[in-house]
């Protein structure tokens, strides 16, 4: 079971079944960022009720400083 | 006022985000400015880091209005896809349109940047396109919704100025939306020019922040920004080859 997350390879845990599950696995759940899975940008509200299956493709993207 | 996309915004300086030498002189600097409108670039989180590094954590982005750009875009499909990333964000509908034809000078694709802001207006975003000097794509820009036009001084970061003048202003003298000169800014001198050609903003990044105190400078631009508009307004005199008295020419006393 693994993922491709931001360009690596993501050993997916028993207990990430959704995208909320990554967040607080990664512990980022508090930061504002932005959610392309398999090329599909994810609602911020539905990360509770999207699916991480192995084979996904995930990018987690932020705000940084830029002119 | 400056009024973008139906917003209005008592500031016409716009201030870029990152290269300061820390995120307090940031804080310190953005609110020397008193800019409305910040712009930020759309990055992959280090995921990865023991500790992640809000570069923005300083700043209450509420009080802003929110300018994410699409660095690092060299194709319209790579812009699309950045602004609406940002988007989704749910902090902003505006995007400056940025697609980098050039890695060395960092000029603009003219194409891409016409594909991509097509594609943005449709989808309901409010565009700002950074553009070059060129009259006739900043017509087009316009034609397809633009809802500013932010053609270059100089190339991005250069800190050039202005180089060439009269393009800026059959720009500005032809554009019903608003122009802001965005790129090659140096020194507040830079900034009141642009804005005494008619500009209706200015949008700088390294000028303030890699300035030796970025916090003065951001003063300085405040400033220049607001006599370079008072000038436009007012209405410079015409220049004469010669001299004209500014004292009375008679009466003169003499012993």
């Amino acid at each position: 079971m693994t993922i491709r997350l931001n360009g690596k390879n993501y050993a997916l845990t028993e207990e990430i079944k959704t995208l909320h599950d990554l967040l607080e696995k990664l512990e980022i759940q508090g930061q504002v960022v932005i959610i392309e899975q398999n090329h599909q940008i994810i609602d911020r509200s539905s990360y509770p009720d999207t699916d991480v299956t192995s084979g996904d493709v995930i990018e987690i993207v932020h705000f940084v400083g830029g002119g | 006022m400056l009024e973008i996309g139906g917003k209005t915004f008592a500031s016409r300086l716009l201030l870029g985000t990152g290269k300061y030498p820390d995120n307090e002189k940031q804080q310190q600097a953005v609110e020397a400015s008193e800019t409305n409108i910040l712009t930020f670039s759309v990055r992959r989180l280090d995921v990865f880091a023991k500790e992640q590094n809000d570069p923005l954590a300083a700043l209450d982005l509420s009080c802003y209005d929110l300018l994410p750009n699409t660095a690092g875009a060299k194709t319209a499909e790579e812009a699309v896809r950045l602004a609406r990333l940002a988007r989704a964000s749910g902090m902003c509908d505006m995007v400056k349109v940025e697609v980098i034809g050039c890695d060395k000078t960092l000029l603009p694709d003219p194409i891409e940047t016409l594909r991509a802001a097509e594609e943005l207006i449709k989808d309901g975003f409010i565009v700002l396109p950074y553009t070059s000097d060129d009259l006739l794509l900043a017509r087009r820009l316009e034609e397809l919704g633009c809802h500013a036009i932010m053609p270059a001084a100089s190339p991005i970061g250069s800190g050039q100025g202005i180089l060439n003048p009269l393009a800026l202003s059959f720009i500005i003298e032809q554009m019903s939306v608003p122009v802001i000169v965005d790129a090659g800014i140096g020194s507040p001198a830079d900034a009141a020019y642009a804005m005494e050609l008619g500009a209706d903003g200015v949008l700088l990044n390294s000028a303030v922040a890699h300035a030796k105190d970025p916090v003065k400078m951001a003063r300085a631009m405040k400033l220049a920004v607001e006599a370079g508009r008072l000038g436009f307004e007012a209405g410079r005199i015409e220049k004469k080859r010669y001299a004209t008295a500014s004292s009375p020419t008679t009466g003169i006393s003499r012993p």
